[in-house]
């Protein structure tokens, strides 16, 4: 009575039997087998990244007939491919569990206001790794390899991403393995799965898709995103002496790498900051490690082109013994959670209580690692200066018993015309109604945030007494949107007097001499010279 | 030949000509009552490429060549719907073929040779500005275009609507396409109409100064107010550093 | 801030120019002080700037007296109409009369300005003609390519009856800009979107390799006064009128002309040099003129 998992697992497989030779089917043949495997509300991780996709698992079995496979439960972390959403559309699927679902997120909407699709909810990344290994867990995972062998060893490649935590919660709760490889070799680079761990391998028509999701040309940096990089490093890694960080994704955060080789070498603070990083392998980066600014970095994934960089800077990048890349999106969720003295991203849209979303109406886009990466972990109890300085400037004058993770939130006062990013009320909340969640969707908490930086200064809200200050804090950088029209004037010269807000001139920074001229690299070429040819971009963002 | 440039030499040169066509650009001689000129050209609203400019360039260093001693006025005509559109001439620099080109009609000018352009068909861009456009006399014969650009393609590039560059274009001359606009703003000297002696107008045509003196005409036609008292006012400037 | 680079590309016309000079030198003529502005663009409802989009006047390179032009690119993609066209006419005219000892022209331009398309073709004839005749007073003409928009259209005829070009790998000449031709001959002809084969074709590395252009610099400021330094320090070798020289360049351009018509784009030039397309895109400037230098010996 007490291995039933483990008696359905030996029925399934027994049901697909004659098609399989050792662990490999043909690639014609796999949705007939997924037919034959799945049963009505099973739960079904289809093995969605960030960047690396599962796209020819993913299309076999939204090809399955709904009469034979429907009313599945998947739990993915990203929904990114037209696929993921067909399944639902078809009635193969009827609930999801999920963490992002970016390109699609429109497309979810319009499944949930169908009534097509039940969400059961949407996390961060190590909130549904976690529950895989709680209530969550699989009974199937498709997941996709770089290649395999014949016994079905796996070798992962560089963009590890999501697929060791789901072929682990998968394979010991008595689910079945599939995998989708890009090639069959005789012998591995490494062996990252063994083969006990897998069931059922084949061989994809086509290598499995990757987004070149963390390349950013530095030709689109503007001055603007300069002047607020420059403030980054000297208004607060170099005070906080940041050591260990995670940088979001965009061209605000890009053009804080970019001036590390410049700016703040200028500054003397090589080794002083930015040593250790929680980050995918950013291309803006290249010009930073070479300068000797970096000495590690872990990723959840990795990056196109920059394979033989990785490779040749094993000193900073985690890499197996084959030379390329080994990430691991939770292990490296993990560290930036619990690791780092420092998250920096960008947000669309910020209230007056520093909450902040990228929530759009219309859209159900769900949240991915950023929330993971801006928040204080409070199991947190390892001490750090930055830990300690922020969490002092936090107490204030009470004793100090916990340190304070940086969360800063970086972007300008407005996204585009007629578009503030400072509002009173976030499109989230009605989002929320429309879509009838329990909550908003909020990125990150407010009470997590710790400073904002845009154009006009930064607002450093650890140093705030009492909600008023703290609003008025906002207000004092928002610019001239709405929200910062109301300021109260004389409070935020006050808060200004103290060091609350910084204008750029406060800090010695000369908006007159913030220019594209600081760009370690101003092209996507400059990095590929800088990385002596090693970095290999995609064709899409050469222009040579 | 064609009819119409058969009829063309008949009204220019009634004393005879000699002029042959090869593809789409022309050369020869034309005799007049004061003599021989030379007689350069396009025709078929040929799309000007490498080849055909240095065709013409050819031409001009043989008149150069031939009259070293007696330089003899050279008739260009201008027959061109533009530049040719392609990958390949724009990598070989087409851009340099024209400056060659305008370079050796500069040459003739310098060596003495008088130089006057007949628009003979039409006159667009690139193909006119480095040659027809770079005579002393410019001369629009009957029932020819002249342009850059027509309207509705203008419209659609500068995103500027049509009827209201039509409703503008009745009152300037700036943009739009016609022989008569560019008359307006000095770019062309005169237009001869089927009326005239079209050998007794070239006759008169050989003699003049051959500086640049456009802008000025296009003062006082009217159509182009500023070309001339700008230029002046830069050469007069005086001389204060700006600080910025 | 010394210690870094200054792009050229990214500069505005007026920045160029200051940067070029000696510090503090330059006077411009009709300064945006005086708004001097197309009033065609006015009557179109256009934009329209108090220089008309480009920047004359005279300033000093090591002690040598110099008529600067300059084009702003970012204005109307440095097109030439009437005012703009005529204070660049004004600056080479003035160039004869004030006998300095040449003209830097820093093209930044897709040639004639639409909003005033007749007055801006009739414009830079005149521009031509007045190039000539500075050319004929013995003063040379060096042009600075390396702006956003490059130097097409009538530009980039003006450009190649320059004594000297000094571009920059980003820096782009041609005629016709790949847009037109995308649109009027198809996506096959020539894919504008390709930004790789846009500079194979129109580019700083291509032009320099055919030698229309005569120096290839870094995209920095100091880079391009290093060049203009360097070329007028020796003798310039000008541009004439004689039979000879025109035979000679007749001669040239016919040559090239027979390149095989396979070739229509840089990286079969290249290859038929001998050189990796991938491996001259990722030299350095330095590198790409030694290899150059090496594989033509001019």
């Amino acid at each position: 009575m007490w291995d039933s998992q483990l008696k359905k697992r030996q029925e399934r497989l027994a049901r697909i039997q004659g098609r399989l030779q050792g662990k490999w089917i043909e690639a014609d043949q796999i949705t007939e087998v997924l037919e034959a495997l799945c049963e009505p509300g099973d739960r079904v991780c289809l093995e969605g990244n960030n960047q690396k996709q599962a796209d020819f698992l993913a299309d076999a079995l939204s090809c399955c007939q709904p009469e034979k496979v429907h009313d599945l439960h998947i739990v993915q972390s990203v929904l990114a491919l037209p696929s993921h959403i067909a399944l639902f559309e078809k009635g193969i699927a009827k609930k999801v569990d999920f963490s992002f679902s970016g390109p699609q997120s429109h497309q979810l909407a319009r499944l949930v206001t169908n009534k097509k699709i039940e969400i059961g909810a949407i996390h961060t990344y190590l909130e549904l790794f976690g529950r895989y290994f709680i209530d969550l867990t699989p009974h199937l995972c498709l997941v996709a390899a770089a290649s395999a062998d014949r016994e079905g060893n796996l070798y992962l490649g560089p963009n590890t991403e999501d697929t060791p935590v789901i072929i682990e919660a998968t394979a010991f709760k008595s689910g079945i393995v599939i995998v989708q490889v890009d090639e069959i070799v005789e012998q591995l680079p490494r062996i990252d799965i063994p083969r006990d761990w897998v069931d059922i391998c084949v061989k994809a028509p086509r290598p499995s898709y990757v987004e070149p999701l963390f390349t950013r040309d530095p030709q689109h940096i503007t001055e603007v995103q300069v002047l607020m990089a420059m403030m980054a490093i000297k208004g607060i890694y170099a005070p906080y002496h940041i050591q260990r960080l995670n940088h979001g994704i965009g061209f605000d955060t890009a053009a804080i790498e970019l001036l590390l080789p410049t700016y703040a070498t200028e500054l003397g603070l090589r080794g002083q900051i930015c040593q250790h990083w929680a980050l995918n392998p950013h291309p803006t980066l290249i010009p930073a490690i070479e300068a000797g600014f970096v000495k590690s970095i872990h990723s959840f994934g990795s990056e196109v082109g920059m394979e033989n960089y990785i490779k040749a800077r094993s000193d900073v990048f985690f890499t197996g013994r084959d030379g390329s890349m080994r990430s691991n999106r939770a292990f490296c969720q993990t560290a930036g959670l619990y690791g780092c003295d420092l998250f920096i991203g960008s947000t669309l849209q910020m209230d007056l209580h520093a909450n902040s979303s990228t929530a759009t109406l219309g859209r159900i886009t769900g949240f991915g690692g950023a929330p993971n990466m801006g928040s204080d972990a409070r199991g947190r109890r390892h001490a750090s200066h930055a830990w300690l300085k922020a969490g002092q400037q936090k107490a204030g004058d009470a004793p100090l018993i916990r340190g304070q993770k940086l969360v800063v939130q970086m972007f300008e006062t407005w996204q585009a015309p007629n578009q503030p990013t400072f509002v009173e009320r976030l499109d989230a909340w009605q989002l929320m109604d429309d879509m009838a969640m329990a909550l908003p969707p909020i990125m990150i908490y407010g009470d997590d945030v710790t400073h904002v930086i845009t154009e006009e200064g930064i607002a450093n809200l650890l140093l705030t007494r009492n909600l008023e200050e703290r609003e008025q804090a906002i207000r004092g950088v928002a610019g001239y949107t709405p929200v910062g029209m109301k300021r109260d004037h004389r409070l935020v010269e006050n808060l200004r007097d103290r060091g609350v807000i910084q204008r750029p001139q406060d800090i010695g920074i000369n908006v007159a001499q913030a220019n594209r001229d600081w760009l370690a690299a101003r092209s996507i070429k400059d990095l590929v010279i800088a990385s002596q040819g090693l970095y290999q971009p995609p064709k899409r963002f050469r222009n040579w | 030949m064609s009819d119409t440039l058969s009829s063309l030499w008949a009204r220019l040169f009634p004393q005879g000509s000699d002029i042959q066509v090869t593809g789409d650009t022309l050369s020869g001689m034309g005799q007049t009552r004061e003599g021989a000129v030379h007689v350069i050209g396009t025709t078929n609203h040929v799309a000007v490429n490498s080849a055909i400019a240095l065709s013409l360039s050819q031409s001009i260093i043989h008149c150069i060549e031939q009259d070293q001693n007696h330089p003899l006025p050279i008739v260009m005509i201008a027959d061109t719907q533009g530049q040719e559109l392609s990958r390949r001439e724009e990598l070989l620099g087409l851009n340099g073929y024209f400056a060659h080109l305008a370079r050796c009609v500069e040459a003739a000018r310098v060596k003495g040779h008088r130089l006057i352009t007949l628009i003979h068909g039409e006159a667009v861009s690139g193909g006119f500005l480095a040659f027809g456009l770079l005579a002393d006399r410019i001369i629009a014969l009957p029932q020819v275009e002249v342009r850059v650009m027509d309207l509705r393609a203008m419209s659609r590039i500068t995103r500027i609507d049509y009827t209201r560059l039509t409703e503008l274009a009745k009152h300037s001359p700036v943009f739009a396409p016609g022989p008569e606009n560019y008359w307006r703003m000095g770019g062309i000297h005169e237009m001869w109409s089927l009326d005239d002696n079209w050998e007794e107008c070239l006759l008169k045509q050989l003699h003049g100064p051959n500086i640049d003196q456009r802008p000025e005409l296009g003062l006082e036609r009217q159509g182009r107010e500023l070309a001339s008292s700008v230029a002046q006012r830069v050469i007069h400037a005086t001389t204060s550093t700006t600080k910025t | 801030m010394s210690s870094l680079k200054r792009s050229y590309r990214e500069a505005s016309a007026r920045n160029r120019v200051q940067d070029l000079c000696d510090s503090g030198t330059f006077n411009e003529w009709l300064s945006p002080a005086e708004r001097i502005t197309s009033p065609h663009l006015a009557a179109l409802g256009a934009p329209v700037s108090f220089d008309d989009g480009v920047v004359v006047g005279e300033g000093k390179i090591k002690d040598k007296r110099v008529v600067m032009i300059a084009q702003e690119g970012l204005f109307n993609g440095g097109a030439v109409g009437e005012v703009h066209g005529a204070k660049i006419r004004g600056a080479l005219l003035r160039a004869i009369t004030s006998q300095v000892d040449y003209v830097v022209f820093a093209v930044d331009s897709g040639g004639v300005r639409l909003h005033e398309a007749n007055a801006g073709l009739i414009a830079i004839s005149e521009i031509m003609r007045a190039l000539f005749s500075v050319q004929q007073a013995g003063i040379p003409v060096i042009a600075l390519v390396g702006g956003s928009c490059g130097a097409f259209g009538g530009m980039g005829i003006v450009t190649r009856l320059c004594d000297v070009i000094v571009m920059s790998e980003e820096g782009r000449m041609g005629l016709s800009g790949p847009e037109v031709i995308e649109t009027v001959k198809g996506v096959d002809e020539f894919d504008a979107k390709d930004r790789a084969l846009v500079w194979r074709v129109t580019g700083g590395k291509i032009r320099r390799t055919l030698n229309e252009a005569q120096v290839l610099v870094e995209d920095n400021i100091h880079s391009f006064r290093a060049a203009l330094e360097d070329v007028t320090s020796n003798k310039i070798k000008k541009k004439s009128f004689t039979l000879t020289e025109l035979a000679e360049q007749q001669q040239n351009l016919v040559k090239r002309s027979l390149m095989p018509s396979h070739i229509r784009e840089g990286s079969e030039v290249w290859s038929s040099l001998g050189l990796a397309s991938d491996e001259v895109s990722l030299m350095s400037v330095a590198q790409f003129n030694q290899r150059l230098a090496e594989t033509t010996h001019e």
